[in-house]
Parts: structure tokens; C-alpha cells; sequence
């Protein structure tokens, strides 16, 4: 599904990333932690063409991101929830959602797509006319969620999605992944929260100052006495 | 004071309200959409009444139809020009100075074509000037009509292309956050071109319809200052419906004031209004705002 081989990215001169590799496969929700500053935002933003990589490779279905023109990476397959959502505060909660459908692949399917999001978070869908800045940030956040699934993703990539948010929506948010990657959607994501990511992932990588220091299965590195010192505080 | 004489002015006012909109559209759109403070619009609208002037007279073709010609040509001069500020990394800033430039060179250009004499389409080949209709006691002159009706049609379409399509949303999008509208399949480049394109062509046809009723000098863009910044401000950068509203408001102060104060008071009860409208009310009096 996803494949990172040796990519290496910054802004400006200040290099960020150094070789990084790591892969998703089919089906699979894995997990990258690691501490502020370690580049996670960073990664992701060079996956979703929010940034542009170096060197390296992106591979996405054996299709290689890197030589694919940023707008045009959703409609290969990969959706972002940014981190801090990045919804679009003065827009209604409806156009933020059609504007996660605007690639071509999916825009065809946007009106039955909106319904589905509208099943899956009913607190949206009272609020379908609301200016999306005006919601709570739990809600936001769906809206995120919703947007990038408007996308129809092949791969989630999602950015500390349970920043700031109370336990109770954090669950329900956790819930409604772990449904989707039933359905068959696969998910990469980046979480401060250690414990409640490698309980939803089954694997995990580590980054820290811009290089994967570890990676194992989520029960492999829950048992690392490093990892749980640095990260779970435990 | 005569109410006949006051009415008149206010209804000529309402009318010419259409036609400031129109004037005002395009740097609104450009400000709002594209933080682009574009003052080549004030030479779109000149170029857009000179070569229509000059169509009509040497051509023989009809004012109106000119548009057809005209129009166009906004079209593609305001696209080149965003490609040109895209690729220079203009910003808001950056293409206020650079457009003044625009506007100076183009200014002198136009004096160097058509000379610092006015010239007007007279009535032999134009249909259009001095043509009126009575209401009651009030004249309306018809090409402020056609230009009223012109201005409302492109108001309220421009508002329901970017309210209802996909097209008008990727613009909101790409205002507040091109990063991210990029990372859902906007082209953020290519919408900014195509907005530019638009808001250009609209200051052409402004300036054809200018064209069918005023006498043209190089120097009459230097006026309209004196109406489009308070029309835009006062209309909300980016909002169509409420800078065609803001038209009317600034058309009406604008004619009323000068029937009763003399016709150099119409810009200071404008610039007043805008200076207003800038402490009390900077989004403009008709945009809707997240709360946040
Ligand atoms: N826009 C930017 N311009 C310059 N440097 C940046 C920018 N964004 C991040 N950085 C730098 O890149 C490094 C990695 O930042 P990044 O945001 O990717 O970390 P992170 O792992 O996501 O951290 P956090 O857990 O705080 O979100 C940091 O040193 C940061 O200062
Ligand atoms: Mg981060």
C-alpha cells in the first residue's frame, strides 16, 4: 500500500527528515510516535503534498507521490486530517465536506458520500448549515474526519487527532477508525497519546529528530523499557 | 430644496450605483480571493471603454457589441497578469506597488494612443448616449440601465457560482488555506488564474459600458478612486451580492450629496462612508463571519 524508502525533507535550508522509511500495508493501521519536534507533521505533510520531498520515495500502490503534482495526490488515494484540523473556518459544514471530494476520482459520488458522513458523525448533521468555525473542537475534528473520508482515502493519514479533545469524543473518534479500518481502509497515524494508538494499531515506528529509531509491533514496543520511560510514561 | 430635484438624484444615483459595482467588482474579487490589491483593474476598465471607443468609431461596430471583443481580452490580460503574480510570489503587499506601476505605465500608454483630449462616442454611431425614459417625474438614461441590469445579473450569478459550485468553494478554500485546499485536489495556481480571468473581464465590460454614455480621458481612472475603494470595503472584500449593494449606497450618498452640497462634496461623503465603514464595520456591512 504505502511505502517510504529514504525520504528526506525540510523547509528552507533547515533539513528535517533524514531517510526515512517505513511502510503501510493493506488493511493495516500503524501508528508513528515520537516527541515534539521529531518531524511527524513533517512526514505527513510530505505525504499529503502539503510539502515537497527531496530525495526518496513515496510509493502509494506502486504509484510514486514523488513525481505526482501536489493537487493531484488525493486522487491517487491518500486523505490527510491535518494537525490542528484545518477545517475551513468560514465555510458551512457541508461545503467543507464537498471540498474533500473535489479530486476527480471522487467528486462523482460526493452526494451519497456526504450522507455517509452525515451517518457516521450525527452531530455533524445537525449542524450542516453551520459555519464550521463555530463548532467545538470535538466536532471540528470530525469534520476533518468526515472531509478526508469524502476523499474516498485508501489511506488516512491522521495528525494527533485527539489534541486538546475531552476522553469521551477521543473514544468515540477512536472507535469510528477502528470501524473504518474494518471496512478496509488503511490509516497511519501520529499520536501523542502512546498507549490508546498502539492499543488501536498493531504496529508502530518511533521518530525522533527527523529519524525512525524504532519500529515494532504495538505489543513489542509497549514491552520496550525505553519506549515506555520516554512515551508512556510509565 | 426641490424633492423632485432630490428624488432624481437619488434614483440616477441608484442607477449609477450599478455601474460602480460593476467598476469595483473586479478589485474586489481580487483583494478578497486572491490578496492581490490590484489596481491594474482601474486600466482594465480604461482599456476596456478606449478600445471599445475605438471599435465603435473605426469599426462601426455597435458599443455593446464590443463587449464581445473586449471582454475577452480582460479575460486573457488579467489571467496572464495572476500568472505573472504567481510566479513572482506576490503578495498582498507587494502587488499593491507593483500595480500602481502597472497603472502609471498604462495611464501614459493610453495618453500616448488616444492623447489627454476626451473622446466620446457621439450619438451617429452610438444608440445609446443621451437615450432616456421617463417614470413619473424621473428620467432614467438608458445605458445606466443597461448597466444597472448588467451589474445586478453578474452580481447575483458571480454569488451563486461561489456559493454552489465547486469551482466558487476550491476559491473560498484556497483564500483561507491553499495548503491544505492543495492536499484535497485543489489546483490552487490554476483557480487563482481563472478568478483573476473573471474579475478582470468584468472591469472590461465595465469599461464598455462606460464607454456607450462618458467622454474618456486618461486621467478619469484617477477618480474612480474616489468610488471603488469605498464600494469594496464597504461591500466586503470577495462578496458580489454586497459589493453591488455597496454600488447603490455609494451611488445614492455620492448623487444626493452633490444636489445638495455641489458635486465636489460626492467624494468626501464617500471617502467618509468608507473611512466608517473601516472603524465600525471592516468586513464590510454584508459578510457573514465565523465567530471565531
Ligand atoms: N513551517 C516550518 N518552517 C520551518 N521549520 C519548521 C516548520 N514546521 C516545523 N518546523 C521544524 O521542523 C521540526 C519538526 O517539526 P514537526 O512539526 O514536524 O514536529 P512534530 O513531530 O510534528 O512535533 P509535534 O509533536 O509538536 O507536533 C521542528 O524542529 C520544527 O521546528
Ligand atoms: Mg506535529
Amino acid at each position: 500500500m504505502l511505502e517510504i524508502r529514504d525520504l528526506t525533507t525540510g523547509y528552507g535550508r533547515a533539513q528535517v527528515l533524514w531517510d526515512v522509511t517505513a511502510s503501510v500495508a493493506d488493511g493495516e493501521i500503524v501508528t508513528l510516535l515520537g516527541p515534539n519536534g521529531a518531524g511527524k507533521t513533517t512526514l505527513v505533510n510530505a505525504l499529503s503534498g502539503i510539502l515537497r520531498p527531496w530525495s526518496g520515495q513515496v510509493l502509494l500502490n506502486d504509484i510514486d507521490l514523488t513525481a505526482t503534482r501536489p493537487h493531484l495526490i488525493s486522487q491517487s488515494g491518500i486523505a490527510v486530517v491535518p494537525e490542528g484540523r484545518r477545517i475551513f473556518p468560514d465555510m458551512t459544514v457541508t461545503d467543507n465536506l464537498l471540498i474533500g471530494a473535489y479530486n476527480k476520482r471522487a467528486r462523482p459520488h460526493h452526494e451519497g458520500n456526504v450522507e455517509r458522513i452525515y451517518e457516521i458523525f450525527p452531530r455533524l448533521s445537525e449542524r450542516k448549515r453551520q459555519l464550521a468555525g463555530s463548532m467545538s473542537g470535538g466536532e471540528q475534528q470530525m469534520l476533518a474526519i468526515g472531509r478526508a473520508l469524502m476523499a474516498e482515502p485508501s489511506l488516512l493519514l491522521l495528525d494527533e487527532p485527539s489534541l486538546g479533545l475531552a476522553p469521551i469524543i477521543v473514544e468515540n473518534i477512536f472507535e469510528v477508525l477502528k470501524q473504518l479500518n474494518q471496512e478496509g481502509l488503511s490509516i497511519l497515524l501520529v499520536e501523542q497519546n502512546a498507549v490508546e494508538a498502539l492499543n488501536l494499531a498493531g504496529r508502530g515506528y518511533v521518530l525522533e529528530e527527523g529519524r525512525i529509531v524504532g519500529e515494532g509491533s504495538s505489543g513489542e514496543l509497549l514491552a520496550d523499557e525505553r519506549l515506555r520511560k520516554a512515551y508512556l510514561g510509565l | 430644496m426641490n424633492a423632485d430635484l432630490l428624488t432624481q438624484a437619488a434614483v440616477s444615483g441608484a442607477l449609477i450605483g450599478g455601474l460602480y459595482a460593476l467598476m469595483s467588482l473586479g478589485l474586489s474579487l481580487s483583494w478578497g480571493a486572491l490578496e492581490n490589491i490590484n489596481l491594474a483593474h482601474f486600466m482594465f476598465i480604461l482599456f476596456g471603454a478606449y478600445v471599445t471607443y475605438q471599435l465603435t468609431s473605426s469599426a462601426g461596430i455597435d458599443p455593446l457589441l464590443a463587449a464581445l471583443i473586449v471582454v475577452p481580452l480582460g479575460f486573457a490580460a488579467g489571467g496572464l497578469l495572476q500568472i505573472f503574480f504567481e510566479w513572482a510570489k506576490v503578495d498582498e503587499f507587494k502587488s499593491l506597488i507593483i500595480s500602481f506601476g502597472l497603472f502609471i505605465i498604462l495611464q501614459s500608454l493610453a495618453r500616448t494612443i488616444w492623447s489627454a483630449d476626451f473622446r466620446s462616442l457621439d450619438q451617429s454611431i452610438n444608440p445609446y448616449v443621451g437615450s432616456s425614459f421617463t417614470v413619473g417625474s424621473v428620467s432614467l438614461q438608458i445605458p445606466l440601465v443597461i448597466a444597472f441590469v448588467a451589474a445586478a445579473l453578474i452580481a447575483f450569478g458571480t454569488q451563486a457560482v461561489m456559493g454552489r459550485t465547486f469551482f466558487g468553494k476550491a476559491v473560498r478554500a484556497v483564500v483561507h488555506d491553499p495548503d491544505t485546499a492543495q492536499a484535497f485536489g485543489v489546483d490552487h495556481r490554476r483557480v487563482g488564474v481563472l478568478l483573476a480571468a473573471i474579475a478582470s473581464a468584468y472591469s472590461a465590460l465595465a469599461g464598455v459600458l462606460i464607454a456607450t454614455f462618458q467622454s474618456l480621458s486618461p486621467t478619469m481612472a484617477v477618480g474612480w478612486f474616489g468610488i471603488v475603494f469605498p464600494v469594496v470595503i464597504l461591500g466586503g472584500l470577495g462578496n458580489a451580492v454586497g459589493n453591488f449593494l455597496a454600488g447603490i449606497i455609494i451611488g445614492v450618498a455620492a448623487g444626493v450629496a452633490a444636489v445638495i452640497w455641489g458635486p465636489l462634496s460626492a467624494s468626501l461623503v464617500t471617502f467618509s462612508i468608507m473611512v466608517l465603514a473601516l472603524l465600525f464595520r471592516p468586513e464590510g456591512l454584508f459578510t457573514r463571519k465565523a465567530a471565531i
